[in-house]
């Protein structure tokens, strides 16, 4: 499982001040990203858009589909517990599905983000 | 303030000084007797010729310095009069400063001039009076003391013709109005003016279904909070009928949005802002998005530059106004002043009149006598400040436009909207005129006042890339004043973003921009989701642990931060999402998460040869990326040129000369094959 810190490891960016970590970690990230979208389908792209647009339509009809009783979900139901908290109010629905759409779209997510981070690192120390 | 400093004048009091006693030499009849001498003569008193002031710094030992200068000193006494004293008696210390060390020679009226004191053998040269005597000294080495030879006049003698035409004192003279900077028009204010005025809402609304204009301007323009559908009643006129009765386009017409001017299409509405936007995307490039930022950033810059410039000109306006207060209670329990004030104001009265008449002549010169007397018997200069700013003639008008908000152009008292510059250089101003008129300005066809021009100078000699670079570097500093802990993501949720700019190359169309902003936008989520769910699928597999759903909303929130959580120790449980779809794929139960040290890294080469770019995510320095190549920074300096040519818009030249990667650091693959060829010396 990744946390930041291994990653922060992994990318060697330890003695980095925690603002040039945290663009660091949003570059990787943007890395992670860019290698899905290559894999998938613009289809799929279209779709993921709209969940994480907030289309409460699509985001309704995919958990309708690939998890029906997302509402008994521990994740979901901490989504909802932090509903008032969040500043934006972002749908638990929408939250919980975004992560769905990933864990059930592209099983092998853990080797995507491995090599895509492991990617960076190289291409960080060619700079 | 001492008699040396108070000769040490900056160029513009200099150059006052010069106006005012031009202006007195030029209106002095002969034999006219010039009452002000006493009070200019101190403050416009000019630097004798003998003893240019003239300030050079130069670094040499100060022991040799001081040395030189004593030998110098002993020698004059010796050699041109047998005693000293007559010469060092009363006069103006001729000084000699030396930080950490001062020297003063007390030469009596003599003035003395350090010249060019270089490494090299040179000679002190000292003037006194019309006579050179020199000294030498060989410095020897380069140190940090500077010397700063300060000259002094030899005499303080106020210039003979000193006349003038008019009484003038040493109080500035106050604005005709008092200075008010209007508060800058937010954007929302900017936008108001784009609303349809409310006579052609009336117009229309007395026509046109209520419903139906709503929808059509919601469906033209978007979701508008300013028309109301209750500020609409029934009607019957269409809204084809209503675009056909509303105002068209002529050539030239044109409207603003976010900071630039569009030209309006001509033959359609003028408030047809849809058409133009999407005429804009079709026709718009790379540039002119990086315009855009330019613009916003230069904005910013200028109207900070603007708002610390009112502040010292507030300052400069409160004292004047304080100083005119003074002078306004002093006039006020004096009889001899306000009597002075009385015929002062009866002399404007007759100005106003006929200038030329007899009774006005007769009056100003009675006038003038007696303020000048006044002046003489040593009245305090803030009443007589204070009588001859309500007296004199008010000529002087607000004279500035501070920054967006009304101002003057070619005397027309305007509202300035926007500011905009095209790619080639030319300033453009929207304008909005007291009859509601909006109309596009630009610097070569109107005269603007003097402050203005100072608005609308360039701020920096920056590349663009450079400073839209700088830019982003003061969104960051804003955000974190603000308290964000992640100031990127925090920007990720503003227009000018480094997503806007990811990936954005040379020539690109709006559109194409568009998309790839989006791309970016997704990738951005997609990859922190993705990272998340890894972790909040692990994190929630036991329900042991919290904080994953913060962390995911952060990421709509556009907030992503550090994450400290410790790792979870339990992963023994399915993916709960896994498990509740039913489509777990391969069961992962009482599986531990797959560490990262477990997975066999790809060998990925130094240099990625299926990838036809290199990506340097923050741009600029390409000294890294050259060495890489085994190329050296002279021969990326011996070829930068060709680069230049061959890559437009890829490279610029830094601030030292350097070459540099403009576009977020996308080098094309034509330049790998010219960086391989330099290696090799092709």
């Amino acid at each position: 499982m990744y946390q930041d810190e291994q990653i922060i490891a992994q990318l060697n960016i330890e003695e980095l001040p925690d603002d040039e970590k945290s663009a660091v970690i949003t570059e990787a990230q943007v890395r992670i990203g860019e290698t899905i979208s290559k894999e998938l389908t613009d289809e799929q792209l279209v779709e993921y858009r709209a969940i994480i647009d907030g289309d409460e339509q699509v985001i309704n009809a995919w958990l309708e589909k690939n998890v029906p009783n997302y509402k008994e979900e521990a994740i979901y139901q901490s989504f909802e517990e932090g509903y008032e908290s969040d500043p934006e109010h972002n749908s638990p629905a929408k939250l919980f599905a975004s992560i769905a759409w990933i864990q059930l779209t592209v099983p092998h997510i853990q080797d995507i983000v491995a090599k895509a981070i492991e990617s960076f690192k190289q291409e960080r120390s060619v700079r | 303030m001492s008699r040396s400093e108070s000769l040490i004048k900056s160029p513009h009091e200099l150059y006052e000084a010069t106006q005012v006693q031009k202006a007195k030499e030029a209106s002095a009849p002969e034999g006219y007797v010039d009452y002000f001498a006493k009070a200019t003569a101190e403050d416009y008193i000019e630097t004798p010729i003998e003893a240019p002031i003239e300030i050079h710094t130069e670094t040499v030992p100060v022991a040799e310095v001081h040395e030189a200068l004593e030998k110098l000193k002993s020698e004059f006494v010796a050699e041109d009069t047998e005693d000293p004293a007559p010469l060092l008696a009363g006069g103006n210390p001729a000084e000699i400063s030396i930080p950490n060390y001062t020297h003063s020679f007390d030469l009596g009226t003599t003035a003395i001039h350090l010249e060019e004191v270089k490494t090299e053998p040179q000679n002190i040269e000292v003037h006194i009076n019309d006579e050179d005597v020199a000294a030498e000294v060989e410095p020897e080495t380069i140190e940090e003391p500077v010397v700063e030879a300060v000259a002094e006049p030899a005499v303080v003698e106020a210039p003979i013709s000193l006349a003038v035409k008019e009484p003038v004192v040493n109080t500035p003279v106050a604005p005709a109005a008092p200075i008010v900077v209007d508060t800058p028009k937010s954007k929302s204010s900017q936008e108001d003016s784009e609303v349809i005025p409310d006579e052609v809402i009336a117009e229309v609304a007395s026509t046109m279904k209520r419903a139906d204009f709503v929808k059509q301007q919601e469906d033209l323009f978007g979701a508008n909070d300013d028309i109301k559908a209750e500020d609409v009643p029934e009607g019957e006129m269409t809204y084809e009928q209503y675009l056909a009765q509303r105002p068209v386009a002529e050539e030239g017409d044109f409207y603003h949005h976010n900071g630039r001017v569009y030209n309006a299409a001509p033959g359609g509405p003028k408030t047809d802002k849809k058409a133009a936007y999407e005429e804009k995307l079709n026709n718009s490039s790379a540039d002119d998005h990086y315009e855009d930022l330019l613009v916003q950033a230069n904005r910013d810059t200028v109207i900070d530059e603007a708002l610390q410039r009112n502040e010292a000109k507030n300052k400069e306006y409160d004292d004047i106004i304080r100083s005119n207060t003074e002078g306004e209670f002093l006039v006020e329990k004096d009889p001899m002043l306000k009597g002075l004030l009385k015929v002062g104001e009866e002399l404007r009265a007759l100005q106003n009149d006929d200038s030329t008449s007899e009774e006005f002549k007769e009056k100003k010169a009675f006038y003038d006598g007696l303020f000048k007397m006044y002046i003489k018997d040593g009245v305090d200069s803030r009443a007589l400040g204070y009588i001859h700013d309500k007296t004199a003639e008010q000529t002087e008008e607000l004279d500035f436009i501070p920054i967006e908000g009304s101002g003057y152009i070619n005397g027309e008292k305007v509202d300035i909207l926007d500011f905009t510059e095209t790619p080639d250089g030319k300033k453009a101003y929207t304008i909005e005129k007291d009859d509601g008129s909006i109309e596009a300005v630009y610097t070569d066809e109107v005269e603007f006042r003097r402050e203005f021009e100072a608005y609308e100078a360039p701020v920096e000699k920056l590349s663009r890339f450079e400073r839209v670079k700088k830019w982003f570097g003061k969104e960051r500093q804003k955000y974190q004043e603000f308290g964000g802990k992640a100031y990127w993501g925090a920007i990720f949720s503003t227009p000018g973003n480094w997503l806007d700019t990811r990936r954005m190359e040379a020539g690109m169309s709006m559109a194409e921009i568009q998309a790839q902003k989006d791309k970016n936008r997704v990738s951005f989520v997609l990859g922190a989701a993705a990272f998340t769910a890894i972790r909040v699928t692990a994190q929630y597999a036991g329900l042991d642990h919290g904080g994953g759903g913060d962390f995911l909303a952060s990421i709509f929130n556009g907030k992503p931060s550090i994450d400290t959580t410790p790792s979870a120790n339990n992963y023994s449980s399915v993916s709960s999402i896994e498990h509740a779809a039913g489509q777990g794929g391969e069961a992962v139960a009482d599986a531990p998460a797959p560490e990262v040290e477990q997975i066999v890294q790809p060998e990925a080469p130094v240099v990625n040869i299926d990838n036809p770019v290199y990506n340097i995510p923050d741009g600029g320095n390409l000294s890294d990326v050259i060495h890489s190549f085994g190329m050296t920074d002279e021969q990326l300096a011996q070829h930068a040129p060709e680069l230049m040519n061959l890559f437009p818009g890829t490279f610029y030249y830094g601030e030292a000369g350097d070459l540099r990667v403009m576009n977020d650091g996308w080098l094309p693959a034509g330049a790998r094959q010219k960086f391989e060829e330099y290696k090799n010396g092709i």
